[in-house]
């Protein structure tokens, strides 16, 4: 009978182009299916337009 | 850079779909010029011809440095498939000692009649050669779903002498005992395990827990015999 298990994904602001890499630990232990949901993708250009969020404001701005 | 599939830039898929390559390790590399927040990543494993498995995600930047890591605290069973799943807000789920945890049994000596037991470690024993030896018999409990295989560990400094094992399950609510075949096995609930040790002269260190075989006359030396029995959720 098929075993599920699970576990907490780290959350992390990735970058483009970063990698995700699943291992079993043993070579007899093949994956046969790897499944990524993901949020909507937004192009790396429409986010440069927004403002940093986290810039420092100078006095008096 | 790994030889993960890429999504096409510029395409908005929501989920990824990805067959394995036959291998035990299958990567995913976001696609350039776009954000992807990834929520959720799940492998289907086959381990029908396996141990018993906790896989790992690793997550890479695009510089190749790892920034996190994250181990399934529950196993795929050897022989069975299944899936494994990372995803936001999930705690994680009872684990205990890894497969690789060692719960060393302590020594048996040759030369000592008394066996050893769980977790008791008295020393290098003294060694007689030339001895015959009856079966020895180790025992200790596990809780609920634990697999047990064992292993067998040089000792540093001695030569060290075949041992063959059997390993035998009792269930104490039943009664009932079960001989273990093959090197993984789930301890049910409320259950003792017991190993069976025995010896023969010659041949490097194994464990075969087919069979039992009778005790046999060591040749003139040192022996130590170190055992260490892995314990995997």
């Amino acid at each position: 009978m098929p075993t599920d298990v699970s576990a907490p994904l780290p959350d992390l602001d990735l970058r483009d182009q970063s990698i995700l890499t699943v291992d079993t630990g043993d070579a007899n232990a093949i994956i046969t299916k790897l499944v990524i949901h993901v949020s909507q993708d937004i192009p790396a250009e429409a986010l440069a337009q927004l403002p940093p969020l986290l810039a420092h404001i100078p006095v008096g701005a | 850079m790994s030889s993960g599939a890429t999504a096409p830039a510029g395409t908005g898929p929501r989920t990824i779909v990805l067959p394995g390559t036959g291998t035990q390790t299958r990567s995913y590399t976001l696609p350039p010029g776009i954000y992807q927040y990834v929520q959720s990543v799940l492998v289907h494993v086959d381990a029908t011809a396996a141990p018993a498995v906790r896989p790992t995600l690793r997550v890479k930047e695009q510089s190749g440095v790892v920034i996190a890591t994250k181990r399934q605290g529950q196993p795929i069973p050897s022989g069975d498939t299944g899936t494994a799943t990372w995803a936001l807000r999930l705690v994680d789920e009872p684990s205990g000692p890894g497969p690789n945890a060692d719960c060393t049994l302590g020594y048996q000596g040759v030369g000592a009649d008394v066996p050893r037991v769980f977790g008791t470690v008295t020393g290098d024993p003294d060694v007689t050669p030339n001895r015959t030896y009856a079966p020895l018999t180790l025992t200790w409990k596990f809780t609920a779903g634990r697999s047990i295989f064992a292993s067998v560990a040089n000792h540093e400094g001695y030569d060290i002498n075949a041992i063959l094992a059997r390993a035998v399950i009792c269930n104490l609510a039943t009664g009932a005992f079960q001989i273990i075949v093959g090197n993984n096995v789930v301890v049910p609930a409320n259950s003792t395990a017991t190993l069976d040790w025995t010896f023969q002269t010659s041949g490097a260190a194994l464990l075969n827990l087919a069979a039992p075989l009778l005790p046999t006359v060591f040749v003139t030396g040192i022996y130590a015999i170190s055992v260490s029995i892995n314990v995997s959720p």
